[in-house]
């Protein structure tokens, strides 16, 4: 599951945070390096479809924080991926 | 952060970085430097590049789709337009530009004789130019000649007849082409009693011979006669417009040969770096000396030769392909050059107008910092857009009319299967694509993109001096587009009086649809005796006569217009040539009673011929009634005289005159025509002579009926089961045939006629609607202070106008230069004739008329009210 858009916002469903730390919470959470293109460009994606909103920037490091519209955005996705992870752990069981 | 980094940084879109750059730079110095970084940069950047490139485009869309019958009417009218030049350019490339399929074309040239004293127009070759050439022009690396025939290859099925080429052994190599399989003629081929020797195309020994290798060496009955089969050409060979099944050597035997008997093509290639000029000053030196090489005929003098005023044409190989083919298709190109005019105008008229719609839209974008830049910019995207959408549309509707065209396969074109969309093609549809976007986007943006918004807000859209020139702008195009339909209409009024005047023409038979025609070929090694042959071709001339529906046969050696074009020259006894003076050559065809009322030509005066004329040694003729007035003053007085076609053979009594045959096509004259019986007593120095190949004319109600084929086969096999029929088809076939590029040009240039006259029109009402919208205020109050409809009615019409009348003037000094691009093209009518440019004038100002007075109509049946609310 390397989907950088989701690994942003699952990184930010948990509270604000600016690039960095976006880059390290992914990192410990999903084992995923996220280069800095790679990360922004997410960033770009999401922020135009209205599902992150950047916040007042701290010095030159601007958080990013989870919009409504965003969290039901993740909420349908990892909705999607439940049965896959279910079921795919389920018949990993049998073999 | 190092330079290299801070450098791919950079590499993102401008305005991307305005306002993630500085957060972008905290993070990189955050995680430090890399090439894992710089490689993730990069193709960020490059993701965003593309990603942000389509932006603008989604906005062009977003914009040209808020206006939809504009952008619609521009699409539509600019389709049909690049459309109609990708085609017809693929057309002039296939056929024209694209270089001959063989190695250096450029230095392969068609070597042809003038002789204004022996024949008018061009003489082909005949065995001692070709000798002479090969022998002594410094100027050639190799002469080959050709020939096209026909051979009749017999073998375990039915009998077959091909198509031949003879060859001499120099034309292949040459040309440069080698065979597929075994090898190509020698000098040793071409020695007369040597071995006789065949060479098949690709296609004949995958039909026939199974691709098999081991055909090499084999024999192969041609016309009677075995040969062995020494090679096989490469697949898809063609010369000029032949595609021969098999390939014959010529074997011409230089110890008989004598002056005379243009009967052969020439083809040459010219030693590197020589011209034509030097190639054609090479071989005019030889001709004089030529009688000192080869002996002079009996009967004939050197004074006879010299009579001849011989001079060599040397021209590109190409011009014996493209023949007056080059000449339609350039005329065609100009056609859907206009076309494309036409439309351009139309389309900038349009975008003119949509961008006055849009005009204080852009002046606010313009004072709210876009810049002119990005104001062109957006002008030019949207512009391009279009007419690149456009080229591809236009692109689609060439490559169908390209397969219509083909599977039509008019005039005669050559290469039809050669002609594709390819590069050049696209890279010309591209570059008119390109340049129709730039060139509407020019008036537009000279106009918007330094606009001062308290100008345009202060301006009500018309009255100002700038109002003005846009208004002259859009009036001046609406003229060229008059003027440009008005020259097109004209063309095609020309094509459609000259195809009248050509029904008019009685060339020489009636009812051909129901003449059904086929050829019959006799070879040596079938039957060996002229006398024979003859018996031959009667007896299966009563055998068709039988078949049920079929009315009367005859026989000639050529129909109406079938190509053929054998000369000779005639001696006319009362007029005894003068020393040394050669008389010209004349048409000669071989036939035998009965032709002429099947094909239902007039017999004028006299008689027809009996068939004791034919098989018996009775010295006759008949002459075709312009011959018989050029020599004699008229039909009667031909009958009793005396030709003949050599200076030494028996007299020949003229007992017949009939109707002239438009054998080179409706539009040239009749040629003057000699007919003989198809067996000849003492034609060549006593001997007789005897048309082994004649062509059937079966008059019939059934010549659509395949069921008579099969009993028409029946009944020549009865006389002799190895003889095929061949080219099968009516006298209808043949003759559309030679009206067929006539018919293509005139349909092509009505159609692209009639598209310019409906892009003129729409164009016309365009500008006419907008003018009327423009001032609906106006006519509102005009008719509420009492004004009729009709008096505002004629205020739009008279504006309308003068715009039509003055494109109608213009259009007329255009056409008259034009249309004299067309005068080969023309039968019986001028360029300047009257009927055309009046009908044509007549046509343009009706449906213009019309097209002006429906907006005039629709704004004086607004009611009031809305009007002034509006």
């Amino acid at each position: 599951m390397s989907d950088p858009t989701l690994l942003v916002l699952a990184s930010l469903a948990d509270g604000d945070k600016h690039g960095y730390a976006i880059m390290t919470d992914v990192r410990e959470f999903a084992g995923v390096d996220l280069g800095p293109g790679t990360l922004y460009g997410a960033i770009t994606r999401l922020e135009q479809r209205g599902f992150i909103k950047a916040l007042a920037a701290d010095d030159r490091r601007r958080p990013y924080r989870l919009t409504a519209a965003g969290r039901e955005h993740l909420q349908r996705q990892l909705a999607a991926l439940e049965p896959i992870v279910r079921v795919g752990a389920r018949r990993l069981r049998h073999v | 952060m190092s330079w290299w980094i801070r450098f791919i940084a950079r590499l993102y879109p401008r305005s991307w970085r305005q306002r993630y750059g500085a957060e972008l730079d905290a993070l990189i110095e955050d995680t430090g430097p890399g090439w894992r970084v710089a490689l993730d940069l990069a193709r960020g950047a490059a993701i965003m590049h593309v990603t942000m490139g389509f932006a603008p485009l989604r906005q062009h869309v977003r914009r040209l789709g808020a206006t939809p019958a504009f952008t619609l009417t521009a699409l539509l009218t600019l389709s049909v337009a690049i459309g109609a030049n990708a085609l017809i350019f693929s057309l002039v490339n296939g056929v024209l530009l694209r270089p001959l399929p063989f190695e250096e074309p450029e230095r392969l040239v068609g070597v042809w004789h003038v002789a204004p004293g022996l024949a008018p127009g061009p003489v082909n070759q005949a065995a001692f130019t070709y000798f002479t050439y090969r022998d002594s022009a410094e100027s050639l690396e190799d002469i080959g000649l050709w020939a096209q025939t026909t051979a009749t290859i017999t073998g375990p099925g039915e009998p077959e007849e091909v198509q031949a080429l003879g060859v001499t052994d120099g034309t292949l190599p040459l040309l440069r082409v080698t065979a597929a399989l075994g090898r190509r003629f020698t000098a040793d081929d071409d020695a007369p009693g040597s071995r006789e020797t065949v060479m098949v195309s690709h296609n004949y020994w995958q039909r026939a011979l199974g691709g098999d290798t081991r055909a090499i060496g084999q024999s192969l009955v041609v016309d009677g006669r075995p040969r062995e089969i020494i090679g096989v050409l490469p697949a898809g060979f063609r010369l000029l417009r032949h595609s021969p099944e098999v390939l014959l050597p010529i074997r011409l035997n230089r110890a008989t040969v004598q002056i005379g008997l243009f009967r052969y093509q020439g083809i040459a290639r010219l030693k590197p770096g020589v011209t034509l000029e030097r190639a054609h000053a090479d071989l005019a030196r030889l001709i004089p000396g030529m009688p000192d090489r080869f002996p002079i005929p009996a009967g004939f003098s050197r004074e006879m030769y010299d009579g001849f005023k011989m001079a060599p044409d040397v021209h590109p190989l190409g011009e014996d392909l493209f023949g007056d083919v080059s000449g339609m298709l350039w005329i065609l190109f100009g056609a859907v050059l206009m076309l494309l005019l036409v439309a351009g105008a139309n389309v900038a008229n349009l975008v003119l107008v949509r961008a006055e719609a849009q005009r204080q839209a852009l002046a606010v974008q313009l004072a709210l910092g876009a810049g002119s830049a990005r104001i062109a910019a957006q002008i030019l995207g949207e512009a391009l857009l279009l007419s690149g959408a456009s080229g591809g549309c236009g692109l689609l509707l060439a490559q169908a009319g390209l397969q219509a065209i083909r599977a039509i396969g008019p005039g005669g074109l050559p290469r039809l299967d050669e002609v594709t969309l390819d590069l050049r093609v696209v890279g010309f549809t591209a570059a008119i694509t390109a340049v129709a976007g730039v060139l509407f986007s020019l008036g537009p943006i000279a106009r918007h993109a330094r606009a001062d918004l308290s100008d345009v807000l202060k301006e009500n859209g018309r009255g100002s001096s700038d109002g003005r020139t846009r208004q002259h702008v859009r009036h001046t195009l609406v003229m060229a587009q008059v003027a440009i339909a008005f020259v097109l209409l004209v063309g095609s009024g020309l094509m459609v009086r000259t195809f009248i005047a050509i029904r008019g023409v009685d060339p020489g038979f009636r009812d051909a649809a129901n003449v059904l025609t086929i050829r019959i070929s006799i070879p040596e090694a079938v039957v060996a005796e002229p006398a024979a042959v003859a018996r031959v071709h009667d007896q299966i001339l009563r055998g068709l006569a039988d078949v049920g529906g079929v009315h009367a046969a005859g026989v000639t050696s050529s129909v109406t217009t079938d190509g053929a074009n054998r000369r000779d020259p005639l001696f006319v006894d009362a007029r005894e040539q003068s020393e040394g003076q050669m008389p010209p050559l004349r048409r000669m065809k071989w036939t035998a009673p009965g032709y002429f009322a099947v094909v239902g030509n007039r017999l004028i005066a006299g008689r027809d011929f009996v068939w004791d004329e034919v098989h018996g040694p009775r010295h006759v003729a008949i002459v075709s009634d312009n011959l018989a007035r050029e020599l004699f003053g008229g039909a009667q007085s031909a009958l009793g005289q005396r030709v003949r076609p050599s200076p030494n053979g028996p007299w020949r009594e003229i007992v017949g005159v009939v109707g002239n045959e438009y054998d080179d096509g409706p539009m040239r004259p009749a040629p003057p025509v000699v007919y003989w019986p198809f067996m000849q007593h003492g034609y060549a120095p006593s001997r007789t002579t005897v048309e082994r190949t004649l062509v059937y004319a079966i008059r019939t109600e059934r010549a659509n009926d395949p069921a008579l084929l099969r009993e028409l086969q029946r009944a020549v096999w009865a006389v002799d089961p190895t003889l095929p029929l061949t080219r099968v088809e009516t006298l209808q076939d043949v003759y559309a045939r030679s009206t067929a590029q006539m018919s293509f040009t005139l349909t092509a240039i009505a159609v692209a006629a009639s598209m310019t006259l409906l892009v003129g029109v729409v164009g016309l009402y365009g500008v006419i609607a907008y003018v009327v919208a423009q001032r609906r205020r106006e006519v509102g109050i005009r008719m509420a202070l009492g004004a009729g409809a009709g008096a505002v009615q004629r205020l739009f019409l008279m504006r309308g106008l003068v715009l039509v009348i003055a494109g109608l003037a213009a259009g007329t000094a255009l056409a008259a230069v034009a249309s004299r691009a067309l005068g080969a093209m023309l039968f019986e009518v001028s360029p300047l004739d009257p009927v055309a440019y009046l009908v044509a004038a007549g046509g343009l100002g009706t449906v213009a008329g019309l097209a002006m007075w429906l907006p005039a109509r629709a704004a004086t049946r607004v009611p009031l009210g809305i009007v002034l609310r509006g």
